[in-house]
């Protein structure tokens, strides 16, 4: 049985004893231990059961190589699953054992652990805290170096001076250029390192090999290193009677090691000699089949391996990446010469275990192989060999090894599965960080938001921006609240915070020649002062923003983008600038949160800024739509333009940001009286669609052309070049039967996104001609109204098509998408 | 520091692109400031700065750019409401919890500058004086930027 001895164990402080509970019982440690030892040195040595064939398991190992004793934390803080090895013992810890799968624990259940993240640079780091990684280190830091040493274990021995030693962090992933993320673990913290190094050293040492014969998963099996280290570092005999089997001579160092601490060593086995010759009675049986480097950072980069057959497994080739060194044993130095023995021969070998976290026997990959697979790719991949939690740092080598002889090959005919990170199971709310909940994505407020706020906006998300979508007044519906902010600006004014469209400044003796490459319209031939709109195309031909474009000088634009393409535009530009066209002497700069923009639109909208305070001429003689002016308003030096997208007469006034909240009291202030009602994105929606004009993005999905939108008019002719100018020539551009926009006039409000059918014959499935891109109650008209993708819908008007839904069978009238104001009358008031 | 103490303030912002060798001053390394009659010239490209002055000296700071430089191609843009800053003290180490760049104060000296990210939010970094590290951000991104760095000085340990 396992014991704690009366002395030894360089980890623990036995003046320190620690209480914990496992598997419901109340069990006492020391500090220092692991769960692992502390459980060996209570006589626990098995109590952990397998996953899939429910065998008894026990400790079989004392590091992360761990195949068996798998638990869940609850207390102090929650693990879902770990090795019982990797768990450093704390007071009133509290584990249950897991059989391979974790739990996802209930919301609330669970202690709360910080997660934090913290970038670090170093010009060396060192993977592995062992003698090779601590000598890598020091000779590092002597040169000058910032060396960082990382170690998954809770304690290092020795740690070097002048280096940043991290105890309790894996290196989960190593990445090109030197880009290492580690994860530090501690009872109240979980931290992501992501560590930059000039050079990576692996000194992530070897794990020892088992062997595969029938029984080789019971309780009382344990790696011969292992049982050493129990009694070298905690102090504790993983068993009295003990029988060893070894292929190199440093198993049999291991039961010196368990034989000075007062073991009985019954027997010795080696390779070749008939194990039922010798039937003996032991409670701990050592195995030692040779080391394997640990070398799953190093492949996870590419680098290879080449097979010794004097230790009997696979080294590192040097063909790994510059920056990336292996070191010490995980080089294969120092590592003892072994046979090179897998299996003990049998008829049956339906209990050789192999991989014992995924129960798979060698009679499991003998069932691959006869079903035709050759490669261990393909045999991983069939018996789920080495994708457990373990990642089958035991089962690697040994599976490539018995497929190799099964096979008839040599043992370097093929190595282990290729490795990938995280090198251990990480949790994402640790890869999150402080990134979740509010701070998932920012949040992007306006200057005026606060304003909002205050008086009572619901808020929507547009990309990470928050846009007020509408101000109930009272306890106003969203459906009230849109009809009075629609007829608000129908019949007197409103007032929309526009300041979230991008905003680009477009300079240099190329600009307009530039825009003009960029936008389908001409660009080129707009005067000073004035505005045009623009489509922006993918190389597809496809609509990929809109905008508008202020000429504010000879060599001078400020170009609009959606508010979610800002920084798309912005990168295509530079993309286009930089790349292509060099030549051009443009400079482009985003000032999109320089100026906060007041939109102000209805018929009232003149007499509001008249009462606001401006010096510019607001007559349509003196100011008129697609222009703009420089002036005052409220005594704010602005910039207002004459653009709208409402179809009313509209002002978008734009001030200095720090000006702008208070530009925005000035005019609600002066409008008051005219009936100016704040109004959000939903009634902008409305009143837009009732003008049929689209949002990009909304009515356009990646999948639609100028034309398509019945906006040919905006693609100039002749023969200068536009992006997507070429692809609107292709046949599928050209198709008679392409989907158009179209208005609906159905009878009650259709959901976006309906499709909508020629017939409805009920039964499914219906040949669908279209779908619904925007619908809206419109308060204007007194009726819902819709737009819609149809196909050939210009030919349609007047025809009646039908949306067939859950609820019945929607029908409605096919319409130009233009529903108010068809002569275009009301924007100049 | 705290994240509570953090107060945005405000500072004259102008962007210059031009060539080079036609500016006013001498131009300061990569990733690095110089000063120019008392504004700070900050490296964001090899042909792009970012010229940072008292608050309201933005028309003075414009209008001698554009003197220096008439007659050669440039853009020069007032960008003052653009961005704000915050005055961090000994914060390189919280910084580092959200931004990739070296931070290490033996290595990110007095002077030096560069554009990255906090977390999800752009910044311009500036190195004032040892230790003084001044952000500037979107304005749109105080409150993330803010709340990011409360959270992460929470979690230090």
């Amino acid at each position: 049985m396992s014991r704690r001895l009366d002395a030894g164990g360089s980890w623990i402080d036995r003046s320190k004893p620690l209480t914990f509970r496992f598997d419901g019982e109340e069990y006492q440690g020391f500090e220092g231990d692991t769960l692992a030892s502390a459980l060996l040195a209570n006589g626990i040595i098995a109590g952990f059961t397998s996953p899939i064939l429910d065998r008894p398991r026990g400790v079989m190992t004392a590091g992360p190589e761990e195949p068996n004793a798998f638990v869940e934390i609850s207390e102090p803080w929650f693990d879902a699953i770990v090795a019982a090895t990797m768990v450093e013992l704390v007071d009133g810890l509290v584990a249950e054992p897991r059989a391979g799968v974790g739990r996802l624990p209930d919301p609330g259940e669970t202690p709360s652990v910080d997660a934090a993240n913290r970038h670090v640079h170093v010009e060396t780091l060192v993977i592995g805290g062992g003698p090779a990684g601590r000598r890598a280190a020091v000779a590092a830091a002597s040169r000058g170096d910032r060396v960082l040493l990382v170690d998954e274990r809770h304690r290092i021995d020795h740690p070097p001076e002048g280096v940043t030693v991290l105890p309790r962090t894996t290196a989960i992933g190593v990445y090109d250029d030197g880009y290492v993320v580690a994860h530090e673990r501690s009872t109240t913290l979980e931290r992501l390192w992501h560590v930059r190094a000039a050079r990576v050293v692996l000194a992530t040492g070897a794990h020892e090999r088992f062997v595969a014969f029938a029984g080789n998963d019971r309780p009382g099996v344990m790696l011969a290193s292992a049982a050493a280290a129990y009694v070298d570092r905690f102090g504790v005999l993983p068993g009295d009677r003990v029988a060893i089997f070894t292929t190199n001579d440093a198993g049999l160092e291991s039961a010196d090691a368990l034989r000075a601490s007062g073991a009985d060593i019954v027997h010795t086995l080696g390779v070749g000699e008939d194990p039922s010759a010798a039937m003996v009675d032991v409670d701990l049986l050592l195995v030692s089949g040779g080391w394997n480097p640990n070398l799953t950072l190093w492949r996870s980069m590419g680098g290879g391996l080449r097979y010794s057959r004097r230790l009997a497994t696979f080294r590192p080739e040097d063909v790994g990446p510059p920056w990336l060194e292996v070191v010490g044993s995980a080089d294969g130095d120092g590592l003892p010469a072994s046979e090179a023995h897998w299996l003990e021969p049998a008829d049956d070998y339906s209990e050789h275990f192999v991989d014992l976290q995924r129960d798979q026997t060698v009679a499991d990959i003998a069932e691959a192989l006869d079903a035709g697979l050759v490669s261990v790719e393909h045999v991983k991949r069939a018996t789920y060999i080495g994708t457990a939690i373990d990642q089958g740092r035991t089962s690697g080598v040994l599976t490539a090894a018995i497929v190799n002889q099964l096979l008839g090959a040599g043992p370097d005919a093929q190595g282990p599965t290729g490795a990938r990170p995280p090198t251990v199971p990480i949790r994402y709310a640790t890869i999150a960080g402080p990134d979740r909940g509010d701070l998932l994505d920012p949040v992007r407020r306006t200057r005026i938001h606060a304003w909002h706020g205050e008086r009572g906006a619901v808020f929507e998300d547009v990309g990470q921006w928050k846009r007020p979508r509408y101000f109930p007044v009272g306890a106003e519906t969203m459906e009230a609240a849109v009809a009075r902010e629609c007829l608000a600006v129908r019949n007197a004014a409103g007032v929309l915070d526009a300041s979230t469209l991008g905003k680009i400044e477009v300079v240099g003796p190329d600009a307009a020649a530039f825009l003009d490459r960029m936008y389908t319209n001409r660009m080129s031939t707009l005067h000073v002062g004035s505005i045009r709109y623009g489509f922006m195309l993918g190389l597809d031909g496809m609509v990929a923003d809109d905008g508008v474009a202020m000429r504010l000088g000879e060599d001078h634009f400020l170009v609009t983008t959606t508010t979610g393409n800002a920084a798309m535009v912005l990168d295509r530009f530079e993309e286009w600038l930089q790349t292509e066209w060099p030549d051009l002497r443009v400079y482009c700069t985003s000032v999109t949160e320089q100026w906060t923009d007041v939109a102000v639109a209805g018929p009232q909208a003149r007499e509001v800024l008249d009462a606001a305070g401006t010096d510019i001429d607001l007559s349509s003689e003196a100011f008129p739509f697609m222009t703009f002016r420089d002036g005052e308003v409220a005594g704010s030096p602005v910039r207002v333009a004459r653009v709208s997208f409402t179809g009313e007469l509209s002002y978008e006034i734009l001030v200095d940001g720090r000006r702008g909240l208070e530009l925005w009291e000035a005019v609600m202030n002066a409008g008051t009286p005219f009936g100016l009602t704040p109004y959000g994105t939903e009634a902008m929606h409305v009143l837009r669609a009732e003008k049929g004009f689209v949002i990009v993005g909304q009515d356009t999905d990646g999948t639609v052309t100028p034309d398509d939108l019945g906006m040919g008019w905006i693609m100039r002719k002749g023969d200068s070049d536009f992006i997507g100018r070429r692809s609107l020539r292709r046949a599928d551009v050209l198709r008679q039967d392409r989907k158009q926009l179209v208005g609906l006039l159905p009878n009650e409000l259709l959901p976006e996104g309906a499709q909508l059918v020629e017939e409805d014959t009920g039964r499914i499935p219906m040949p669908m001609i279209g779908h619904v891109t925007s619908s809206y109650t419109s308060a204007t008209l007194g009726r819902p109204i819709a737009l819609a993708m149809i196909q050939r819908g210009r030919a349609r008007y007047g025809e009646t098509v039908f949306a067939p839904l859950p609820g019945g069978t929607i029908s409605t009238e096919i319409v130009p998408p233009v529903f108010y104001d068809l002569e275009g009358t009301r924007r100049d008031g | 520091m705290t994240a509570e103490d953090l107060v945005a303030i405000e500072r004259a912002q102008v962007s210059l692109r031009a060539d080079p060798r036609s500016l006013p001053f001498e131009p300061p390394d990569p990733n690095t400031s110089a000063t120019w009659s008392a504004r700070d010239i900050l490296w964001l490209g090899p042909d792009e700065w970012l010229v940072v002055g008292e608050a309201g000296s933005e028309g003075s700071i414009e209008r001698e750019l554009r003197d220096a430089l008439a007659g050669q191609h440039h853009s020069i843009v007032d960008v003052s409401a653009n961005r704000i800053a915050f005055d961090l003290t000994d914060g390189l180490d919280l910084l580092a919890s959200g931004c990739g760049l070296d931070l290490d104060p033996n290595r990110w000296l007095p002077r030096m500058c560069a554009q990255s990210l906090f977390g999800g939010a752009q910044v311009i970094l500036h190195q004032l004086d040892e230790r003084t590290t001044r952000a500037f951000v979107r304005p749109s991104f105080a409150g993330y930027f803010v709340e990011r760095l409360r959270i992460s000085a929470s979690v230090r340990s």
